[in-house]
C-alpha cells in the first residue's frame, strides 16, 4: 500500500530510493487523510537482487485479493473490480534506476468470492478466486513493476470499486517458464530439427526417384514432415537476443499446425490402408473428416488470434474478461470441441472397418502361392507394428498426462516436499515431444519409397500371370477372385499400394 | 497454554513469510536455501512459492531458544511450538492457474500459498480440543493415557498434535491471581438471537448450545434480560477507508449467567 509522490502516473516502485511513501495498513491512509485514488499498490517483479532472465518467454501474473468480512461491510452481489494498471521496467542491477513505461491500461475484473467456516465477527477472510491479471509474451527485461490504483471514481464521475467489501492486501503471484527447462527444451528442438529435416530431404529424394506420380499417402507424410520441421525450427533462440511479443502466438499456432497434420495423418493413414473396393488416392475421399479438423482448427485459431493478439497491445486482456467475449471463446470452444469428437468417430469407425478388412484378407493369403504370401505379410506385418507405435504414442501422451496430473496431488500431500512437480511435468513434456518426434522420423523411414521395389513388384506380378485381387466386393470376401484384368501389370501398382501401404519388398 | 504457544509460534512464521513473499527482506528470496540466501541457481532452474522455511528458522530462533531448560515444561512448550509450526505447514493451500494453448490447461502451474490465519486457528482449536496428555519418561515426553501403554512401550505423542502435562483449570471458578473472573456475568446466546445470517451448521449449534455450556455446566442460573440496544446498520464502505453507518436501536433479549 503506498502513495506516489507525483501526479502523473507512474510506475513507482515500492522499495529503494525512488521508492513511495509507505503505508502500513488503511487505518494510516484514514487517518493521514489520504484518498483511495491515492493509493498505489506497487509490485516489483522479481523482489530484490534476483533479475528476470530472457529464458523464461513468457510471463503469467495472477492477481489474489485479501478481504476481510466484517459485520458492517460485506462483498457485494455481483462485485466488480475497476483497476488503474501501470507496468514499467528497467534493466538497472538491484533495479534501482528509473523506471521506462510499459502500458497503462483501465481493466475491470469480476470477483468471485465466498466466505467458509463461521460469518460472525472480524478477522474473518473472503476466500477469492485468483484472477488472471497480465501474460506477456516476451520477458526481455530484467525487472518489471506493476502498480495498481483502485480509484473510487471514473473519468465520468461515477462510482466504481464501491462493492468490494473491505480489501486488506493485494498480491501478485508471477509465473513463468523456468530457464532451465528453456535451455533444454531449445536444446532438444536444435536436435530434432535438422533430423526431422534430413529425413525429410531423403524421403522426398526417394519419391521424386520414382517413375509414377508421388500418391496421397507420400504427399501427407511430406506434408506431416514439414509441419514437424516447422515446430521443430528452434525460433526461440532468437527471444534471447529480440524482444518477441508474438512469440506466443507463434508458438500456438506452430503446435496447432501439428495437432492438424497429425490427425489429417491419421485419417488418411488409415484410410489408405482400408483393402476395400474404394478407390481413394485424393483428399477429396477425405472431406468429412478433413472439414472437421479444419472446423475446429480454424475456430481455435480465430479465438487464439483474439485473445493472444490483443495481448500484443494490451498484455492485461483478457477474452474472458467481457460477457460477450466470453460466450464468443465459449462458442469457438464448444464448435472446435465437436468437431474433434466428429473426427474421433470417424477414425474410430475406420479403424474398426480396416481390422475387419485385415481379418478377412489374412483368410485369402492361405490360397496363395507361398512367395507372394511372404512378400504380402511382410507389408502387413509393418503396417501393423505401424499402428501399434501409433496408439502406444497416443496412449503414452495420454498415460503422461494423467501421472503428471496425479503426481502433482500426490506431491502435495507430503507437506514437507515443496515443489518437486515441477520436474515432472517438465520430464512430461521433453518425454512426448521427444516420442513425437521419433514417430515422425519413423514414418519418414518404413514409409520412404525403396529404389529397389519396381522390380520386385514386377516380380510378384508376373509370378503367375496374375494378380489376386484384393479389392473385392462384400459377396465373395471369403475366396479370393483372380482378376481378369491382368493385362497391364504396370498400371496396378498405385493399387497394390493402397492396398498394403507400401509397395517396397524390403 | 499449549494452544497459546503453538499459536504464538505459528504467528511468527506466518507474519514472517507473508513479509519474505513480499519482497520485504534483502535475505530471503526462493524457497530452496536454508540459508536464508538468495539462490540464483534455484531462481534459475525452479520457482519461488512462499518460502515457509525462512519464516519457520526464524520462529524457532526466536520462540525456542528461549526453552533453555530441559524440564518437562520446556520440552512440552518446544512440542507445542513445533506443532504450530506444523499448522502452518498443515494449512498451506494449492493454487493453480492454467495457462496452455488459448488459456487451456495443456500447461497449468501450481503453487503454494499460505491460507489465512484464522484457518491456522481453526487447525489448531481442534487439535488443542483432541490434545494428549504427556509424562516426562527418560527425558522423553510420552503419552500418559492408561490404555495407550501396551507391555512398557510408551508412545511418544505425534509431531503435529498439542500437548499438555496438567489439566486446564476449572474455568467456572474466579481466579483472582490471574484476573479471571470466571462465568458469572458472561453472556450467552439462545436460539432466538442467532444472526439469521449464518448458514454454517455446526456453527449454529455450537451457538445454541452457548447457554448450556457457559452457564448451566458450572451450576449457573441464566438471567434474561431486555435491553434497548442502539448499533450500526445499512454500512457502506467507502474505499478507502471508511464504514458509513445508519444507528438503528432495537429491542434485544439478552441472557446472562447469575448464581442461584
Amino acid at each position: 500500500m503506498h502513495r506516489p509522490h507525483a501526479e502523473p502516473p507512474k510506475a513507482v516502485p515500492p522499495r529503494g530510493k525512488h521508492g513511495c511513501d509507505r503505508l502500513d495498513n488503511f487505518e494510516e491512509a484514514l487517518t493521514r487523510h489520504i484518498p483511495a485514488s491515492d493509493i498505489t499498490f506497487s509490485f516489483q517483479i522479481p523482489h530484490g537482487k534476483l533479475e528476470m532472465s530472457r529464458l523464461f518467454q513468457f510471463m503469467v501474473g495472477v492477481l489474489t485479493l485479501d478481504i476481510e468480512h466484517t459485520n458492517e461491510v460485506a462483498v457485494g452481489t455481483d462485485p466488480t473490480l475497476s483497476m488503474v494498471i501501470t507496468m514499467g521496467y528497467n534493466n538497472v542491477p538491484d533495479g534501482n534506476g528509473e523506471w521506462e513505461l510499459l502500458y497503462q491500461v483501465n481493466e475491470t475484473r469480476k470477483l468471485s468470492c465466498f466466505l467458509e467456516g463461521e460469518e460472525d465477527g472480524y478477522g474473518e477472510y473472503y476466500d477469492c478466486d485468483p484472477l488472471a491479471l497480465f501474460e506477456l509474451s516476451s520477458v526481455h527485461h530484467k525487472h518489471y513493476l506493476v502498480n495498481i490504483r483502485l480509484p473510487i471514481e471514473d473519468e465520468n464521475l461515477q462510482e466504481i470499486n464501491q462493492d468490494i467489501g473491505s480489501i486488506k492486501d493485494l498480491h501478485i503471484v508471477e509465473i513463468h517458464q523456468t530457464g532451465g527447462f528453456t535451455i533444454i527444451w531449445l536444446t532438444m528442438k536444435s536436435v530434432f530439427f535438422p533430423l526431422v529435416l534430413g529425413m525429410m530431404i531423403f524421403f522426398q529424394r526417394r519419391v521424386n526417384q520414382l517413375e509414377r506420380a508421388p500418391l496421397l499417402m507420400e504427399k501427407t507424410i511430406l506434408s506431416l514432415a514439414i509441419v514437424m520441421t516447422f515446430v521443430n525450427f528452434p525460433l526461440e533462440w532468437l527471444t534471447l537476443a529480440f524482444e518477441i511479443p508474438a512469440m506466443l502466438l507463434i508458438s500456438d499456432i506452430r503446435q496447432g499446425a501439428c495437432y492438424a497434420m497429425l490427425f489429417s495423418f491419421w485419417i488418411i493413414f488409415i484410410g489408405e490402408h482400408m483393402m476395400d473396393s474404394v478407390r481413394r488416392n485424393s483428399l477429396k475421399a477425405y472431406w468429412q473428416q478433413t472439414m472437421a479438423i479444419g472446423v475446429a482448427c480454424t475456430g481455435l485459431l480465430v479465438f487464439d488470434l483474439a485473445e493472444r493478439g490483443s495481448q500484443l497491445v494490451n498484455p492485461f486482456y483478457s477474452i474472458w474478461n467481457s460477457q460477450q467475449g466470453s460466450k464468443l471463446a465459449m462458442g469457438f470452444i464448444i464448435l472446435a470441441a465437436v468437431c474433434v469428437c466428429l473426427y474421433f468417430c470417424f477414425l474410430l469407425f475406420m479403424v474398426l472397418c480396416l481390422f475387419r478388412n485385415l481379418r478377412m484378407k489374412s483368410v485369402a493369403f492361405n490360397s496363395m502361392p507361398k512367395n507372394r504370401k511372404n512378400y504380402y505379410q511382410g507389408l502387413l506385418y509393418r503396417f501393423r507394428f505401424f499402428m501399434i507405435f501409433t496408439l502406444f504414442s497416443a496412449v503414452m501422451t495420454v498415460v503422461f498426462f494423467v501421472l503428471s496430473q496425479v503426481n502433482e496431488v500426490y506431491n502435495w500431500h507430503l507437506d514437507n516436499e515443496d515443489q518437486p512437480q515441477l520436474h515432472y511435468t517438465s520430464g512430461f513434456f521433453t518425454g512426448v515431444y521427444g516420442l513425437w518426434n521419433v514417430y515422425v522420423l519413423a514414418v519418414l523411414f518404413l514409409y520412404s519409397p525403396s529404389h529397389k521395389d519396381e522390380p520386385l513388384l514386377r516380380q510378384v506380378d508376373q509370378s503367375d500371370g496374375s494378380q489376386v485381387e484384393f479389392e473385392m466386393t462384400e459377396a465373395t470376401t471369403s475366396r479370393p477372385t483372380v482378376a481378369a484384368s491382368m493385362a497391364h501389370p504396370g498400371a496396378t501398382a498405385p493399387e497394390v499400394y493402397q492396398l498394403l501401404g507400401k509397395n517396397a519388398g524390403d | 497454554m499449549s494452544y497459546v504457544h503453538a499459536i504464538s509460534a505459528a504467528g511468527i512464521m506466518y507474519v514472517l513469510t507473508k513479509n519474505c513473499s513480499e519482497g520485504a527482506f534483502l535475505k530471503c528470496g526462493c524457497d530452496d536455501s536454508k540459508t536464508g540466501e538468495v539462490d540464483e541457481n534455484g531462481w534459475m532452474w525452479g520457482g519461488c512459492s512462499d518460502n515457509i522455511k525462512f519464516g519457520e528458522k526464524i520462529s524457532k530462533q526466536f520462540m525456542d531458544t528461549v526453552e533453555v531448560d530441559s524440564d518437562a515444561n520446556s520440552l512440552m512448550n518446544l512440542h507445542n511450538n513445533e506443532a504450530g509450526r506444523k499448522a502452518v505447514r498443515s494449512t498451506l493451500e494449492k493454487r493453480c492457474k492454467c495457462h496452455g494453448v488459448s488459456g487451456s490447461c495443456t500447461l497449468q502451474t501450481c503453487w503454494t500459498q499460505l491460507s489465512d490465519f484464522s484457518t491456522i486457528g481453526r487447525f489448531l482449536r481442534k487439535k488443542y480440543l483432541t490434545a494428549s496428555q504427556v509424562d516426562l519418561s527418560r527425558g522423553h515426553l510420552t503419552q500418559s493415557n492408561d490404555f495407550m501403554e501396551v507391555e512398557g512401550d510408551t508412545l511418544a505423542p505425534s509431531k503435529r498434535d498439542l500437548v499438555f502435562l496438567d489439566e486446564s483449570p476449572d474455568y467456572c471458578k474466579t481466579n483472582d491471581t490471574i484476573g479471571y473472573s470466571g462465568m458469572v456475568g458472561r453472556e450467552c446466546i439462545k436460539k432466538s438471537a442467532i444472526d439469521p445470517t449464518v448458514k454454517d451448521e455446526d456453527a449454529i449449534s455450537w451457538l445454541k448450545t452457548s447457554c448450556s455450556r457457559l452457564c448451566r455446566s458450572c451450576g449457573l442460573k441464566v438471567k434474561k434480560k431486555r435491553v434497548v440496544e442502539s448499533s450500526n446498520c445499512n454500512c457502506k464502505f467507502m474505499w478507502c477507508c471508511s464504514v458509513k453507518c445508519d444507528q438503528c436501536t432495537k429491542r434485544v433479549t439478552k441472557y446472562t449467567c447469575q448464581p442461584e
